[in-house]
């Protein structure tokens, strides 16, 4: 009855008020009580106009109504996006006067707002009132990138596509962003179209493919962050039905060459780093836990641990607290020594592949479209009759393996085939993940294989070739064990050890 | 009284047999590209290319995944476009991505509920068992916002896709969302258990299971998922979950069937789809009226693989209507061919046109004891007018 109450107090409050409504009655807010010299261990109750709908744990302080919210450059003003009026809008609230300034008056949804080092803002906005239907006859921008600076809007990227959770390096030229654009090419009959891809963009709008992950999904990339120096891009992604989100990193002139940074055990998105770059903090959930959570990583190590119940966290520019927001209230909290995870001895790393386990076929052919399935080669394992299958669908090449229980695991090639095109295949198949490389382009699915690792024995009990295929098999190799040709996936210590060289 | 009730009983079965229910399964998303399914209009134009099949039952898809179709105060409908909620990827498609089926207005669930009842149709909801139709898109956003409640594997993986049944706040939630179909107009829940979205005993390694294992079977570790213990301990909250749901539509004030929708169905008890991967025994919830009905999505490809395919199904369904208890059962006239026993596979394998499979598939359901057809799904123009007119025109 209780938590039925305090819900209908909430519903009331957020349907009926506007940002003007707003009145702190709590202690007084100010840039001096965000600092964490003035900070108490004990939760203020904090009320607004509706009551004392907000319980602050221990150690919190609630900001205001909103989510995704972070602290400028300075510390004076809160960014933050909030659900009012029937839709969602990013706003600025002044820490000192409590007032506030929505980003823009018109309709749409603004969102995922977030600082550039000069004070200027970057957020997503989209407007799409029509149908479906009519949309897209007309066209027109989906949800885009927009620049905000004293007052003014520019439009930063544009097309019926979805920019999205952009975030911009410390230097301030370059935004990083997901994206679907060039996703709806991709569709084919019957499929979806389950995808977002890494770009970035200059404050022109002259925007670039950084990373596509193949396949027509569920692939997804989001929330992607470039470290204070440069060094390191993290973001969340997510590469299969069965996968969950995890943080992944990489050097931002190389984000093929990721390594993820959370556990399998683990979903984990919207990673910010701390001022010094030592730390990350994430929206994370393990089982067990009571609800998502925010967690700080030591990022070299991936030592980590659970400080608070929430999500979207950002740090203070000292890094001595963070904002976060749960059931639409934004919190802030002071971080105490207790709360920075000590760096592991060594770093976590996933089970190491075990490459001599490998498989590696080598092709070489020469192409002639076919239709419906065409196979380079069918081997069959005494665990499953399809463990390896190398053949093209509908002129596209696909490399899958079976699980001993059945399941099918894929990744399919991107090089478009001519007829009559002679072409060197390398497939790759490890127990985390399969490898595609075909006219020089290389195509992965590391699957996490949720059911187990599957295992094969070393030799096949049969292989068949070119059934159904029109084309030529030049030459064919199969081998027990990987391939200098592919490289092999990079690890945590590898990635932080090149980007401290 | 006694007597008076069983008469009843026999009246309603003998006018369900006498009527011989054509039930269609519409998804109005699947015509997103010929009608406009966001507004009034588009979904009566969707409900009268339904009605050409001489349908007298529409079972109304309610959700994408674990997203309804209709403005749920229960799913927080306020995240569902993309890209609100950035833990959803977004579907990219032509029309299909950007279609916003939760709007408070018009609420076109309750429009198709309202249009069937208009046209004299029998209404109600083609509920999935799954909470996402394996896209990531899909995701329900109670289920985004509540992780503690996930599905988890042995592994100790999480599986964001699916909450767990053996968490009564799921249940409970479940329940919450009957109530708004129910008010919506729904006068039958169908829980298809073929649309699963991976779901299997597999992924209930959670906690309350895992403390009813550890009190069945005190010392003994965590068995693999294919453990026939394991399955049951699964099913019994699979059932719970029927039961309450049972108990609620009891309370509705009115009449709402609620159905079961399982597939492969001709293996054995041990083996039988259902109740192995879905942790449901059919057998049992008819036996003992939790459900009304049953509907056969699908049956198993040995089937059609048998020399005579039409001898082999009059067997499968002969079989389930001899467990069927008081509950009807229809057989599928299905045009989807995704099992690989559809009507294209009878087609294909015996020679004989669409609409003379659809006139024999009828046939042998009213011949073996089934109540109706059903009809998965009526998309556009994918019952083609001589199928539509066969069964349109027949008559047990």
């Amino acid at each position: 009855m209780k938590t039925a109450s305090m819900t209908l107090v909430a519903c009331t409050f957020f349907c009926s008020v506007t940002a003007r409504d707003l009145t702190w009655t709590g202690a007084q807010s100010s840039v001096w009580d965000l600092t964490t010299a003035n900070w108490t261990d004990n939760g203020v109750v904090t009320t607004f106009t509706a009551g004392d709908m907000f319980r602050p744990a221990v150690g919190e302080r609630v900001l205001c109504p909103g989510e995704e919210a972070s602290l400028s450059p300075d510390g004076k003003t809160l960014l933050f996006q909030r659900f009012a009026d029937g839709r969602f809008r990013a706003g600025l609230r002044n820490l000192v006067t409590g007032g506030e300034t929505w980003l823009r008056e018109d309709g749409g949804n603004a969102l995922q707002p977030s600082w550039l080092p000069d004070g200027r803002v970057v957020y997503t906005w989209g407007h799409t009132p029509e149908t479906a239907f009519s949309a897209a006859a007309k066209r027109a921008d989906g949800f885009n990138l927009w620049l905000w600076e004293n007052g003014t809007n520019r439009q930063l990227t544009s097309g019926f596509h979805r920019d999205y959770t952009a975030g911009a390096a410390s230097d301030g030229r370059t935004i990083f962003y997901a994206t679907t654009q060039g996703a709806e090419a991709r569709e084919r009959p019957g499929q979806f179209i389950n995808a977002s891809y890494l770009y970035a963009t200059d404050l022109e709008g002259n925007a670039r493919s950084l990373y596509e992950l193949p396949g027509a999904g569920p692939v997804g990339i989001a929330s992607p962050r470039l470290s204070p120096n440069g060094r390191i891009l993290v973001w969340s992604e997510v590469r299969a039905f069965w996968d969950t989100w995890r943080l992944v990193a990489a050097r931002p002139d190389a984000p093929r060459r990721n390594v993820p940074l959370t556990p399998k055990t683990m979903c984990a998105c919207s990673p910010a780093w701390s001022p010094d770059g030592r730390h990350l903090a994430f929206t994370g959930f393990t089982p067990g836990d009571p609800g998502w959570g925010i967690y700080l990583m030591h990022a070299r190590t991936g030592a980590m641990r659970r400080v608070a119940d929430g999500r979207n966290p950002s740090f203070s520019p000292d890094g001595q607290m963070i904002v976060y927001d749960r059931d639409d209230t934004v919190y802030a909290r002071a971080l105490t020594a207790a709360d920075w995870p000590a760096p592991a001895a060594k770093p976590a790393e996933e089970a190491p592949d075990d490459l001599a386990d490998a498989f590696t076929i080598r092709a070489r052919i020469r192409y002639r479209a076919s239709t419906g399935l065409a196979y380079v080669a069918r081997i069959a394992y005494p665990e499953h009759a399809l463990g390896l299958q190398l053949f093209f669908r509908n002129g596209l090449l696909e490399f899958a393996t079976r699980q001993t229980d059945g399941s099918y695991t894929c990744v399919r090639g991107e090089h478009t085939f001519k007829e009559g095109e002679e072409v060197e295949i390398v497939a790759v198949r490890t127990r985390t993940r399969l490898v595609l490389k075909a006219g020089g382009k290389v195509c992965e699915h590391a699957n996490p294989l949720a059911r187990g690792f599957l295992s094969l024995s070393p030799k096949p009990v049969k292989l068949e070739k070119g059934i159904g295929f029109k084309g030529d098999l030049l030459s064919f190799d199969l081998a027990h064990g990987h391939t200098d040709a592919v490289e092999p996936p990079l690890v945590r210590a590898t990635l932080f050890k090149e980007v401290t060289e | 009284m006694k007597r008076l009730s069983v008469f009843g009983a026999w009246c309603t079965v003998a006018m369900a047999v006498s009527a011989f229910e054509k039930i269609a399964l519409v998804d109005s998303y699947d015509f997103a590209r010929q009608f406009d399914v966001e507004t009034v209009t588009g979904n009566v134009q969707v409900l009268e290319h339904v009605m050409l099949t001489g349908c007298d039952t529409v079972l109304w898809r309610n959700c994408t995944g674990g997203m309804m179709r209709y403005a749920s105060d229960e799913e927080s409908c306020r995240r569902t476009e993309c890209p609100v909620e950035k833990m959803r990827v977004p579907e990219s498609r032509r029309i299909y991505g950007w279609l916003r089926l939760d709007r408070r207005e018009p609420d076109i669930f309750r429009v198709a509920m309202q249009a069937a009842e208009g046209h004299g149709l029998k209404k109600g909801v083609h509920w999935p068992f799954e909470e996402a139709h394996w896209a990531h898109f899909t995701l329900g956003q109670w289920n985004i916002m509540h992780p503690q409640y996930w599905c988890v594997t042995k592994d100790g993986i999480p599986f964001g896709w699916r909450a767990s049944l053996a968490y009564p706040e799921v249940v409970e939630h479940k329940l919450r969302l009957v109530d708004e179909l129910v008010e919506r107009g729904a006068d039958t829940i169908f829980i298809d258990l073929w649309r699963h979205g991976g779901w299997s005993p597999a992924i209930e390694y959670v906690e309350p299971m895992k403390r009813a294992w550890a009190q069945r079977h005190p010392g003994e570790g965590l068995p693999d998922y294919r453990d026939p213990r394991w399955s049951s301990l699964a099913m019994e909250f699979q059932h719970a979950y029927l039961r309450r749901i049972r108990a609620k539509l009891d309370r509705a004030g009115r009449k709402v069937r609620l159905f079961l929708g399982i597939a492969n169905v001709g293996l054995p008890c041990e083996r039988d789809y259902n109740v192995v991967e879905r942790g449901m025994d059919w057998r049992r919830l008819a036996s003992e009226g939790t459900i009304d009905g049953l509907i056969v999505m699908c049956v198993a490809r040995d089937t059609l693989r048998a020399k005579d395919p039409w001898e082999a199904t009059r067997r499968v369904y002969r079989e389930i209507v001899e467990h069927k208890g008081a509950c009807c059962v229809y057989f599928p006239v299905s045009a989807y061919n995704y099992s690989g026993t559809g009507m294209p596979a009878y087609a294909q394998k015996t020679g004989l046109s669409m609409a003379e499979v659809a006139r024999r598939l009828m046939r042998l359901a009213a011949d073996c004891g089934g109540d109706g057809i059903s009809m998965e799904c009526v998309d556009y123009e994918n019952y083609r007018p001589d199928v539509r007119a066969a069964i349109r025109d027949f008559t047990p």
